[in-house]
């Protein structure tokens, strides 16, 4: 029932786009396993000989499609737990499997976004964001064209030839947005990628963000500092406790899809973000959100 | 939603203001102070070196006016051109023979931690031991050609070049490598698409440096041994006495040193168009 674009489609803009309706949405939910699990993560980093323990027991899955987000303390290792996902770094215990099957091959498998924008300043826009399909050796008219059908929609029509140190912000993040998109991994992970941008380029980002998620069908992973990005973006939220990080609580967001930034103020959401910082505050005596 | 980038920069740049007395503003008078002090120095130190010659008569072989150096460097043109040429056939090619072995080298180190231990060692030796004293050597074991001079050239402008190339090769973003492996990216491929060009603004430092050094290696090559080039005629004028051809020597190379630094810095410009918004990007934020 999920619609996904396939990789060898080389017009697939408009394929994303049929995938919208909430209906359609709750149907795909219901019927798929878990895209990704994590079966008892810990992690470990020494440090001058001791041990430190900064994940513990991580139980954690998502389903197709799914967005989900981390919340916690800061250094409650959210980040590591995304770095291992990633394959960037391997569990000191526990097993990740994708699709059901245990998967130690995950680097370059799964897409990643950083806080930070990442641009190679010495290549453009357009050049930027081909990167990951230049990297698989995909023909180079064809990915660019791939990449120009998609300017419009990520507001960058007209910036194509530009370097990224002449762009605001919030338009070289929507470069690095494009990059990973363009890059087509079915499981995606966000670090933060709001946290560098002002309040008002964040809620316009959010809102665009979740008109492309919803239209878009991937599976979603995103650590964020936000409540109330948490609460807006994600299908279920994770608390996680301060290090040594444990999933403190998993919050379902029964919140109607598709979802619009003006929903923060309705009295639904309010509680929803209501029991977020309720747990968040719980399990962390210093007080803080952070 | 859509931001103007252009907006960033166009705020101090307001027609209004331009209009309203440009040439009393601040940068004006600091571009008008950055070109006249620097001539108008040059011509006072001139004028007073003239001066003094003259006016404490001053011997010829000691200490020529300028007015006569300007004079012999119109007379023996050709003389002068002919040394001049030869010079700076050893400075160009000893150049580009060390900006091969350099930037080969230091893509080797960088690339390998084995060649890093192997290799670096014997590249810092090599500026260790003066290259006047090398020079003599290779005088011996090569003889009076032109490739004693050009290796002479290659030991000592070799070794800015390697310095920064292999710094610049190692500046790499962490995070940025981290990003292209999780987008799929092998050890090669992080190397042309990250570290290479994250080491060019390096490299082009370690050029300027090495391009003037390379004017002095070659004057140090035909200094120890050549029938030709400038580093010659000096010595030779100077033991005629001919001191006002001594100074137009001095002059021309100093003439070529600064177009050749000229030249890479233009190179640099055209050659990175990023890094100039970059830099500027910088100086934007730090304002």
């Amino acid at each position: 029932m999920v619609v996904r674009y396939k990789p060898t489609t080389i017009c697939f803009w408009p394929i994303i786009v049929k995938m919208t309706s909430s209906a359609e949405y709750a149907a795909a939910q219901a019927s798929s396993g878990p895209k990704m699990e994590l079966d008892g993560i810990d992690k470990d980093f020494s440090v001058d000989r001791n041990a430190l323990t900064v994940l513990r027991g991580i139980d954690l899955s998502v389903r197709e499609g799914e967005f989900i987000s981390l919340i916690g303390p800061s250094g409650c290792g959210k980040s590591t737990l995304l770095n291992i996902i990633a394959g960037l770094e391997e569990p000191t215990k526990g097993d990740i499997r994708t699709d059901g099957q245990r998967n130690d091959r995950r680097l370059g498998a799964i897409g990643y976004m950083h806080q930070k924008d990442l641009l190679l300043p010495w290549r453009t826009v357009l050049d930027n964001a081909v990167l990951g399909l230049e990297l698989r050796g995909k023909p180079r008219s064809q990915i660019r064209r791939q990449a120009l059908e998609l300017m419009e929609y990520f507001g960058l029509k007209g910036f194509e030839k530009n370097y990224p140190s002449l762009l605001s912000g919030g338009m070289r993040q929507r470069v690095a947005f494009l990059r990973t998109v363009l890059a087509d991994h079915e499981i995606i992970l966000l670090d933060e990628p709001f946290g560098a941008l002002d309040a008002l380029t964040r809620a316009n980002m959010q809102e665009w963000l979740l008109e492309l998620w919803e239209s878009w069908g991937k599976t979603v992973i995103m650590v964020t500092h936000d409540v109330e990005e948490a609460v807006l973006l994600s299908d279920r939220v994770y608390v996680f406790t301060a290090r040594p990080g444990r999933v403190k609580l998993v919050l379902p967001v029964d919140l109607p899809r598709p979802r619009r930034y003006g929903m923060v103020t309705e009295d639904d959401f309010v509680k929803m973000k209501a029991a977020v910082i309720a747990a968040l505050r719980g399990n962390d005596v210093r007080g803080g959100i952070a | 939603m859509r931001e103007d980038p252009i907006a960033i920069y166009s705020e101090a740049e307001e027609p209004s203001q331009r209009a309203t007395l440009w040439v009393l503003s601040k940068n004006y008078v600091s571009a008008m102070l950055q070109w006249a002090l620097p001539v108008a120095l040059i011509f006072a130190v001139l004028g007073v070196w003239e001066g003094a010659v003259r006016l404490f008569n001053v011997a010829r072989w000691l200490l020529p006016p300028p007015s006569s150096i300007g004079a012999e460097l119109f007379e023996s043109r050709s003389l002068l051109l002919r040394h001049s040429l030869v010079t700076l056939e050893e400075v160009l090619l000893g150049f580009a023979l060390a900006l091969v072995v350099g930037i080969g080298l230091a893509a080797a180190i960088a690339y390998s931690r084995l060649v890093e231990r192997a290799a670096y060692p014997f590249v810092i030796a090599s500026q260790t031991v003066p290259v006047i004293v090398i020079a003599p050597l290779l005088l011996i074991w090569i003889g009076y050609g032109i490739w004693p001079k050009i290796i002479v050239v290659v030991l000592i402008s070799f070794f800015p070049i390697v310095i920064n190339t292999v710094d610049g090769l190692k500046s790499a973003d962490p995070d940025m490598l981290n990003m292209m492996r999780t987008l799929g990216a092998n050890r090669w491929q992080l190397f042309t698409k990250v570290q290479v060009p994250s080491s060019i603004p390096f490299l082009f430092s370690g050029v300027r440096v090495a391009i003037a050094l390379s004017v002095i290696g070659a004057v140090i090559g035909e200094w120890v041994g050549a029938s030709a080039g400038l580093g010659y005629l000096i010595t030779r004028s100077a033991s005629q006495f001919l001191t006002d051809r001594v100074f137009a020597s001095i002059f021309i190379l100093s003439v070529i040193g600064i177009t050749l630094f000229a030249l890479v810095v233009l190179i640099e410009r055209y050659a990175m168009p990023w890094y100039q918004w970059e830099k500027r990007d910088k100086v934007m934020k730090r304002n």
